[in-house]
């Protein structure tokens, strides 16, 4: 797959898609689970996925503007 | 609240189609839109459910059904059923004194400015005493049940004002040197819960 300038590889792109797409499902679900575990689950689990993919996304971006940068 | 949770639902099937997309095909991100949709559905999405997501779950943690899922509390889920007028939590369940949906938050929730977030750090605790701690047999309230509580509904209100007992004590119980609970000491009951008549109610009234 190609890398796009100014863009987060594709790869990385790819790993927070994943994982933030995991951590949604796993907060819908918890959302239809009416017990206190839930809620431990959306913010432990599904929380958690979403925020590493983000992180993971932003990362991205940035070395991607940073590789772009370079001559 | 099935509202709330079909739409951010959606909203995460909508997150996970357009993420689905940005991945597959990478080269829709080439141009400036694409780099903007990227950014919607990989931040601003994402970060819009989790936080919806914990609203509705903070909303959800007050609803009755909440409170009574845990095993431990089954008793006291009984105890509103009692059918016995003195008994001042089925009572007020029984006839719409409290929200029947939030029987449990309205009168264990504190009224002050920080009652709500007090409560849900306690809730926490007693999944971690659940799971991982030792149940204590009988149950108790971290404080004595404060006056505020059942002042906040009650005070003001005719029937309770105008009560000549209740104007005996009346300056002792916003001070709470005098407990409501005094006289109206038949709360939940769990230990007698099991023996107790239960009102079931004729849903055709």
């Amino acid at each position: 797959m190609p890398n796009e300038p100014g863009l987060p590889r594709w790869r990385s792109l790819t790993r927070a898609g994943v994982l933030i797409s995991a951590g949604l499902v796993v907060q819908a679900v918890t959302l239809y689970w009416s017990h206190p575990t839930a809620f431990l689950v959306f913010i432990g689990l599904g929380g958690s996925l979403v925020a590493a993919g983000i992180v993971l996304y932003l990362w991205g971006l940035l070395v991607g503007t940073s590789d772009a940068a370079k001559p | 609240m099935a509202l709330i949770y079909d739409s951010l639902t959606l909203v995460v099937v909508v997150t996970v189609v357009l993420i689905t997309l940005i991945v597959v095909r990478s080269q829709v991100t080439a141009g400036r839109s694409g780099k903007a949709l990227a950014f919607v559905a990989l931040f601003v999405l994402p970060m819009l459910v989790t936080s919806l997501g914990v609203a509705a779950h903070l909303e959800h943690s007050k609803t009755t059904e909440f409170c009574l899922s845990c095993h431990v509390m089954e008793p006291y889920g009984e105890s509103l059923w009692v059918d016995e007028v003195d008994y001042v939590a089925a009572n007020h369940f029984q006839n719409n004194r409290i929200p029947r949906d939030r029987a449990c938050f309205t009168c264990h929730t504190t009224y002050t400015m920080y009652g709500d977030l007090q409560a849900k750090l306690q809730g926490l605790k007693h999944v971690w005493v659940n799971y991982l701690g030792t149940v204590p047999e009988t149950l108790e309230l971290y404080q004595p049940y404060n006056n505020r509580e059942c002042l906040n509904c009650h005070r003001g209100g005719r029937r309770f004002e105008e009560d000549e007992l209740h104007l005996e004590v009346r300056a002792e119980l916003e001070t709470n040197e005098t407990s409501c609970l005094e006289c109206h000491a038949s709360i939940h009951d769990v230990a007698h819960v099991g023996e107790l008549a239960k009102w079931e109610q004729n849903d055709a009234e």
